[in-house]
């Protein structure tokens, strides 16, 4: 797949890369790092930044450098799982409409639509307080059953490009089964492409994350970057100015979003420069 | 040939920046064209002759500059030019037919529109006045005025093909470049734009200069051919010179590698081996590797481009008329 | 208009129609599935939770029928341009409270979408031709940090720093409480630009940024077209060649981009009003869902379903006619 063309000399893709192994390290080490039991509710609340706290204490009593750490795990794992999930529905359903085309893809593309137009985060609002209880599990699989749409949009019409192509044809001379063709030919062919919409998919579902925990769904357990910003907010940390509560955790969230979108951009940049200029996604 | 010369190219040399280095895809090359003539340029894919032809209008983009040489147009080095002074040389003197005209027309703008752009950019005439002028453009083409409303998609190829021809002559240019008009094309309407073509420089006298891999097309149309190879020009003749007196063994290749559809059947020979690397070209003769009367001296020495006979110049340590073959 | 028919446009139109039914009854089953009963919630607000209280008004909002026969009954009203009464603000017809919050949120989505669209334009054109430029690396990186930061927290950042810190701006709310009800619309112009500076501006930044780098590869892909190429070689000017030829062609695609938009305005903001506590539908909903209020939930969905539906349809009957392109079957 021209591993040294995608990877070894792609600069913006190794930074991607750099940033999110360094979170992947913060969250295996956790415990390690973080001086304190994130949930521990020992402190003085509402601390400034201190050598004993480093981002200060929040209005619980909380370390809120401890939460930030432990915060990287939960946030890293439902933006990978559900962006994952995500993909996995949105390349199926994407493969096989840009390839059968015809009716399969009319129909599917129909579903596509009419799901559309359902605000999706009001749905996942819905659908999220009508499950008893919420945990990570469920938190994946809401976001992955309802963000798939615009995936497998591009998905296929990166598909019905490709199925025009001569080795298509040549695979189908050849007796391939379709299924054969979609998984085995085309979606090599392609993998940049999904790899992109892999990417920015996982920086969506972070964000997405972030949004229902804001909006008051979502594991009230859960020590996410979100849940951090949402309780920021609910305790009034704007007019406590307290800006070293509600920083961190949303920059975090932009810096790994942004490495994600950094690796997906230079993906569709090398693949875009082998097919002669641009690509619409 | 006692014309006027209108285009001078001189020692022209242009190159792509590529990653490993820059590329040489033109290296020196000199050629003229006469009033009324129509010259044509020949070679495979990626000899730099469509290089050539965007580097008289100046369109080369990206990657690509032109590194050395003249362009001599009336007289004045186009490379010298200024933004206004080239804006108005642009179309005025010299046009260019492309290939695949689909591609060359703005999708979303009908076709007299477009007509009408080259118009009034060089002239101020009023927009009833060059509707008028777009609709006889058309009818040169024997295309009818109610197509000024269509929209390219609208169009067959022919008929793009067509309407790109007749833009090209919208400002009776002294020559118009014609970069592989017809390769898209099948062969009855490729027989029908030729045609075409020969006619309106009939009957307005422009010149031509041609650029097509097709080489036996052109032995038929053209009044002086020029043979590039790897980015240089390996023979320069006049048509019936190079139908049988060719001497770069290169041209020899060519003519025979194309199948003739009357007379015997001749078993047929190609060239063996491929172009060399330009971007680190060989030393001595590129085309060494591939030639079947090569020397020790070829692989070392560049052969220069002299004159072999009249109005004949070719690249070659041994030009064939002296190894005695004839063709 | 010649590339569109009759039957295309009914074709369309039905497609609408259809569209709109399934999500209609799929907000329909969506509250009924969400389980709980908002019988029991509004008799354990009002009546100590009497079971005789809960029973009814279950028949008084026909809860006691089967489920088919509410779903038609709850189709015929929508027709009747009844969206029913409101469970959580007994008894104030769900319509009312629906066209008190939608100016708000139509205010705020509509006036950055446009403002959005435009920058976008205009900064994507700049940063096309100054490719590779500081200029450019600078604003396509910033845009793409900016959609990789949550939207909440853009918005936080403005409160904090422009409400807060530096109090330019009010730090919530549509209008200044204690503004007189029925002040004549002259005087509320100002408060009302104050109060919605915020909202909109957060939501600008995080449009503009998207479309930003969308406008900006449309707009570079053109330039690589051969009829641009073929413009220069024509020699026409160079105002021209981007206009005519280059942005007229770039444009195309973000049309149906802003219309898509322009339909999800009403249902987008919810996020935006939950920061600013901003009185439009996107609270209604949420103040709704916490109350189980079935018919305002319904009400707001139906609401952001006609919008969406509309606006789509709006977008596939205009864009044959920018576009001479499209070959409509």
């Amino acid at each position: 797949m021209g591993l040294d063309k995608y990877i070894l000399k792609n600069v913006k893709a190794k930074i991607g890369i750099g940033v999110i192994l360094f979170f992947v390290l913060v969250a295996i080490f956790a415990p390690l790092i973080a001086p304190y039991d994130p949930r521990a509710i020992a402190f003085i609340p509402w601390q400034n930044p201190s050598f004993k706290h480093l981002l200060g204490v929040n209005s619980y009593g909380q370390d809120i450098f401890s939460q930030v750490v432990y915060g990287t795990r939960v946030t890293m794992m439902v933006g990978i799982f559900a962006g994952l999930l995500t993909s996995l529905i949105g390349v199926v359903v994407g493969l096989v409409a840009g390839y059968k085309g015809g009716m399969t893809g009319e129909v599917l593309m129909r579903v596509v639509d009419v799901l559309l137009v359902i605000p999706g985060l009001a749905l996942m609002i819905v659908v999220a307080s009508y499950l008893k209880s919420m945990n990570i599990a469920n938190t994946v699989l809401i976001i992955g059953a309802l963000s798939w749409l615009w995936m497998a949009r591009s998905i296929r019409s990166q598909t019905m490009t490709e199925s025009r192509r001569d080795y298509v044809d040549a695979a189908r001379a050849l007796g391939m089964k379709d299924i054969e063709i979609m998984f085995r030919e085309i979606l090599p062919n392609i993998f940049p492409v999904v790899t992109a919409n892999m990417v920015m998919v996982i920086t969506q579902s972070m964000l997405t994350e972030a949004s229902m925990s804001f909006l008051g769904i979502g594991d009230p357990m859960l020590v996410s970057w979100g849940k951090m910003l949402s309780v920021a907010f609910d305790n009034s940390a704007i007019i406590y100015g307290a800006w070293w509560w509600l920083v961190p955790p949303g920059l975090c969230i932009a810096v790994l979003g942004y490495s994600f979108m950094l690796i997906g951009n230079s993906f569709l940049d090398v693949y875009a420069n082998d097919r002669g200029g641009t690509v619409k996604l | 040939m006692e014309n006027e010369c209108l285009l001078e190219v001189k020692n022209l040399s242009v190159e792509y920046t590529a990653e490993r280095g820059q590329l040489k895809a033109v290296s020196q090359v000199n050629f003229n064209i006469y009033r009324g003539e129509f010259f044509g340029l020949a070679g495979e894919s990626g000899c730099g002759k469509s290089t050539i032809a965007f580097a008289i209008l100046r369109l080369l983009k990206g990657a690509a500059a032109i590194t050395g040489g003249e362009i001599n147009f009336g007289g004045k080095n186009v490379l010298c030019f200024g933004n206004e002074e080239l804006r108005l040389f642009r179309w005025a003197k010299t046009s260019m037919v492309l290939q695949s005209a689909m591609n060359n027309l703005n999708p979303v703008v009908t076709i007299g529109s477009q007509l009408m752009d080259a118009i009034t950019a060089h002239e101020p005439v009023t927009k009833k006045a060059a509707y008028n002028r777009a609709r006889e453009l058309l009818e040169l083409v024997n295309m009818d005025a109610s197509r000024l409303d269509s929209y390219p998609h609208e169009l067959s190829g022919g008929m793009r093909q067509r309407v790109v021809i007749a833009m090209a002559m919208a400002l009776k240019p002294e020559l118009i470049v014609f970069d592989e008009p017809t390769t898209a094309l099948d062969v009855v309407v490729q027989y029908n734009i030729i045609r075409k073509i020969l006619e309106l420089k009939e009957t307005m006298g422009f010149s031509i200069l041609f650029i097509t891999h097709d080489l036996p097309l052109m032995l038929n149309m053209c009044d002086r051919i020029g043979i590039m190879y790897a980015g240089k020009m390996a023979e320069l003749s006049p048509v019936e010179t190079l139908r049988t007196g060719a001497m770069h063994p290169y041209t020899d290749g060519l003519l025979h590698a194309f199948p003739s559809l009357q007379g015997e059947k001749v078993r047929l020979s190609g060239i063996p081996g491929s172009v060399p690397d330009l971007i680190t070209p060989p030393e001595g003769c590129l085309f060494y590797e591939r030639c079947a009367w090569r020397r020790e001296v070829c692989a070392k020495e560049p052969p220069a481009f002299s004159v072999v006979g009249k109005l004949h110049w070719c690249a070659c340590h041994y030009p064939m008329m002296e190894r005695g073959n004839a063709l | 208009m010649s590339n569109m028919s009759v039957s295309y446009i009914l074709r369309r139109i039905l497609g609408a129609l259809f569209t709109l039914w399934v999500a209609l009854t799929i907000n329909f089953l969506l509250p009924r599935v969400m389980g709980g009963n908002p019988m029991d919630y509004i008799a354990s607000k009002n009546a100590m939770g009497s079971l005789e209280y809960a029973q009814i008004l279950s028949q008084q909002f026909g809860l006691d029928k089967g489920l088919f026969e509410q779903y038609i009954s709850y189709l015929g009203q929508l027709l009747r341009g009844n969206f029913g009464i409101s469970y959580s603000t007994f008894p104030v017809p769900v319509a009312d409270i629906i066209s008190r919050a939608i100016p708000w949120t139509l205010l705020i989505v509509i006036s950055s979408s446009l403002i959005a669209f435009a920058m976008a334009w205009l900064l994507g054109i700049i940063a096309a031709l100054k490719k590779g430029s500081v200029f450019d690396n600078i604003v396509v990186g910033g845009a793409f940090f900016i959609q990789s930061a949550p939207y909440f927290f853009i918005g936080m950042l403005m409160l904090m720093f422009l409400g807060y810190y530096l109090k330019w701006f009010p730090m919530g709310h549509a209008l200044p409480s204690g503004t007189p009800i029925g002040s004549p619309w002259y005087k509320l112009i100002g408060p009302v630009t104050r109060h919605a500076f915020l909202p909109v501006l957060s939501l600008i930044v995080v449009n503009l940024a998207g479309r930003m780098v969308m406008m900006r590869s449309n707009i570079l892909q053109v330039f690589s077209e051969d009829y641009i190429t073929l413009a220069q070689a024509k020699g026409l000017h160079r105002g021209k060649i981007l206009g005519k030829y280059a942005l007229r062609n770039a444009l195309l695609p973000s049309f149906t981009g802003l219309m898509l938009t322009l339909g999800s305005a009403v249902g987008g903001a919810i996020t935006t009003e939950m920061i600013f506590s901003y009185p439009g539908i996107g609270m209604t909903i949420m103040n709704a869902i916490h109350s189980q209020d079935y018919p305002l939930i319904q009400g707001c969905f139906a609401i952001i379903a006609l919008s969406v539906v509309i606006m789509n349809l709006l977008a596939d009957l205009l864009y044959p006619l920018l576009d001479p392109r499209v070959v409509l079957k």
